[in-house]
């Protein structure tokens, strides 16, 4: 009992304020308890059944032995791994790049920035239909313009099983907008006096962006980095809706949240989904994990432990 | 020229840095090249959306026309004599004319004046091109907006009412939750905080399963028994819509971050003045907050706007989808890809979100950042 008491508030004005921070944070409470946690543990359980909507039978590890010889699994696994490991450093790059450009006052800055930021307000199917068109092969205006000029026909884009993960590629790179927005905030706080009293040591500008620019904005640069990682292994819309939810051609752009989505709802094998959804569960963990501990020496707090 | 005199020249030449290493120069110079590149990068960006827009204007025929033009013209004919003549610009003695031809032939074309039909000139065909005008046809977006299998007017609606609502539900109950978590000592406090932040790295498709069979099966049966009615959750909003009273843990997060920097003397001086908890969140910190709320409506608005998974699992019935799953499906509903609706299609989707957008621009990226640089 002695144990309950260390965390039973001792005055009636600390018990009053407890029960109102229950009673405040309530509804996320609830929340989280009927739309997180019972999820969660009952999608624990679908992935140990074969479960079709109507009937479940426990099937044990059933589903995960079929999942590691299910080739179309590690298939989806590795259109996913093309489409992030390139396109998430590409557009952190470039979304640097333009953020530091920004920050060189220039003028109309605001102005830029709007500019800059549009794509990423008309994210969805919108984007879809948009890309659909420009990187068309015919009549498309991105090979008109970049591939004719030097006289090599364009390729297929969206419809070449090559060149489907670079269409994405380019699609991402389009809405950088949110990551830029962030970077230039980020480099805005970088104190001035620091890059003066490199100018004065003799530091070039290159050196004084690997030198101050990058380690004082790299916890935001691992913020980023974490967080478009997690949003591109979970990249759904769009590929749904180019290829009619099928991850065509020929599976090529077949990305792991499309299968899983395939599998639970259109060919209703909820126990296998939740399987492959736990999967990406320990993915998504582990890499963020490993990338806060690799980087954790890298990147540079102000504050000593914050 | 003495000694002196060379000296003295030197001196001055040492002492004024020359003008492409100064300092002022350097400055401006990269000032002046970030500024290009920047621009140039901002007609990248832009492009796309300005294809998109002129695409909107064009008839079917003339979007798939090579080289792609930005600027909607076509070729025009005329009634003339009881036949449809396409004119032509001509060039008669050096002198570019309008006409209209009668007959194309490689050493002696026929042409009348339009005006004047009477008025035959004849030239090669090789002094001819079509004459063209800009044309916008603005009655695509009418064709779009009314074509009768994906009713954009109900699409509109519907997408509209769901923003609003999800964004209501999420503005109170996600100011409440942060109010708790920013300001209330109570035991668990710490734990519950780091559940909240866990449940941001959960991808959707762990809960997707689960949710759909709770909100189709176990909660209507729930009720149904309770209740003794036959409701049905399957094909309504109701699934879509209720979980955003429960908060979102990243917007929770975002408001907490703002209320944490609102001084504690304010809540003091509420608190001696009689409020209570409720009231010190409702008449002191939320009015001082409508910056971050502000923005978080604007987040949660354009996140529901856009929402295309939620609503496909949940929703079947034409006459209940909103605009991103009717946007997609309406193509394949019109039969082949009639690019010019379809971009104009896309554009009424998106196009009340990007006038909110300039509108209120400020707040947009204010959202974007308090979250991102103070994560």
């Amino acid at each position: 009992m002695s144990f309950l008491n260390r965390f039973w508030p001792r005055t009636r004005l600390a018990r009053r304020e407890a029960l109102a921070f229950y009673a405040f944070i309530s509804p996320w409470l609830i929340g989280f308890l009927a739309l997180t946690l019972y999820p969660m543990l009952a999608s624990a359980y679908y992935s140990l059944t074969v479960y079709n909507v109507v009937d479940m039978k426990f099937v044990g590890l059933q589903n995960f032995q079929e999942l590691i010889a299910d080739k179309k699994f590690y298939w989806s696994l590795w259109v996913t791994a093309k489409y992030t490991l390139v396109g998430v450093p590409l557009g952190i790059a470039s979304a640097l790049a333009v953020a530091v450009l920004l920050n060189q006052k220039v003028p109309f800055l605001s102005f830029w920035r709007t500019l800059y930021y549009l794509p990423s307000v008309i994210t969805g199917v919108a984007v879809a239909m948009l890309w659909q068109w420009v990187l068309n092969p015919e009549y498309g205006l991105f090979n008109y313009l970049v591939f004719d000029p030097l006289g090599i026909k364009g390729p297929r884009w969206f419809w070449s099983e090559t060149w489907v993960i670079p269409a994405y590629w380019i699609m991402g790179l389009w809405g950088i907008g949110g990551t830029m927005v962030i970077y230039l905030a980020g480099l805005q706080g970088v104190p001035t006096a620091l890059y003066e009293a490199a100018e004065i040591d003799g530091a070039s500008s290159w050196q004084r962006f690997w030198n101050i620019t990058i380690p004082m904005i790299s916890p935001v640069i691992l913020f980023t980095l974490i967080t478009n990682l997690i949003g591109a292994l979970q990249m759904f819309t769009q590929a749904y809706v180019i290829s009619n939810g099928l991850g065509g051609p020929n599976n090529a752009s077949l990305l792991y949240v499309l299968y899983l989505f395939l599998n639970g709802f259109r060919w209703f094998r909820f126990g296998y989904a939740s399987a492959l959804a736990w999967v990406l569960f320990a993915v998504i963990i582990t890499l963020t994990l490993v990338l806060l501990r690799v980087l954790r020496n890298v990147v540079y707090y102000e504050t000593p432990g914050a | 020229m003495t000694q002196r005199a060379i000296a003295a020249r030197q001196v001055k030449i040492g002492a004024q840095p020359r003008l492409w290493r100064s300092k002022k120069f350097l400055e401006r110079g990269t000032q002046a090249m970030s500024t290009i590149l920047i621009a140039c990068g901002a007609l990248v960006v832009l492009v796309p959306v300005i294809w998109m827009f002129s695409t909107s204007l064009k008839t079917r025929f003339n979007v798939t026309s090579m080289p792609p033009e930005f600027i909607p013209r076509e070729s025009v004919h005329v009634p003339i004599n009881g036949q449809d003549l396409f004119l032509y610009d001509v060039n008669i003695d050096g002198k570019t004319l309008v006409l209209a031809a009668v007959k194309l032939d490689p050493e002696k074309s026929e042409f009348v004046d339009p005006n004047d039909p009477s008025k035959v000139y004849y030239a090669p065909a090789d002094q001819a091109t079509k004459h063209q005008l800009v044309w916008a046809h603005w009655e695509n977006y009418r064709e779009a907006w009314t074509f009768a299998s994906t009713p954009f007017g109900i699409y509109m609606k519907n997408t509209v009412i769901y923003a609003l609502v999800a964004v209501f539900g999420e503005l109170l109950s996600c100011s409440l939750v942060a109010y708790g978590f920013a300001r209330l000592r109570a035991p668990g406090k710490n734990l519950l905080f780091a559940l909240l932040l866990g449940t941001m790295m959960l991808p959707w498709a762990v809960v997707m399963i689960p949710s759909y069979v709770l909100f189709t099966r176990y909660i209507p049966d729930f009720l149904n028994k309770l209740l003794d009615t036959k409701i049905k959750l399957a094909d309504t909003w109701w699934p879509l819509m209720a979980p955003k009273f429960f908060g979102s843990a990243y917007l929770i997060f975002l408001v907490r971050q703002f209320y944490m920097g609102i001084h504690k003397d304010y809540d003091d001086a509420a608190r001696i003045d009689g409020c209570g908890f409720f009231q010190t969140w409702w008449r002191i910190i939320v009015p001082m907050s409508r910056p971050v709320l502000t923005a978080m409506a604007i987040l949660s608005f354009q996140w529901h706007w856009n929402d295309y998974m939620g609503p496909l699992i949940y929703l079947s019935s034409t006459n209940k989808l909103p605009l991103s799953v009717g946007l997609a499906n309406f193509s394949e509903a019109y039969g082949g890809t009639p690019w010019h609706l379809m971009m104009a299609a896309s554009l009424i989707a998106v196009g009340p979100l990007i006038l909110i957008f300039f509108a209120l621009n400020r707040y947009f990226i204010q959202g974007v950042v308090v979250s991102g640089v103070k994560g």
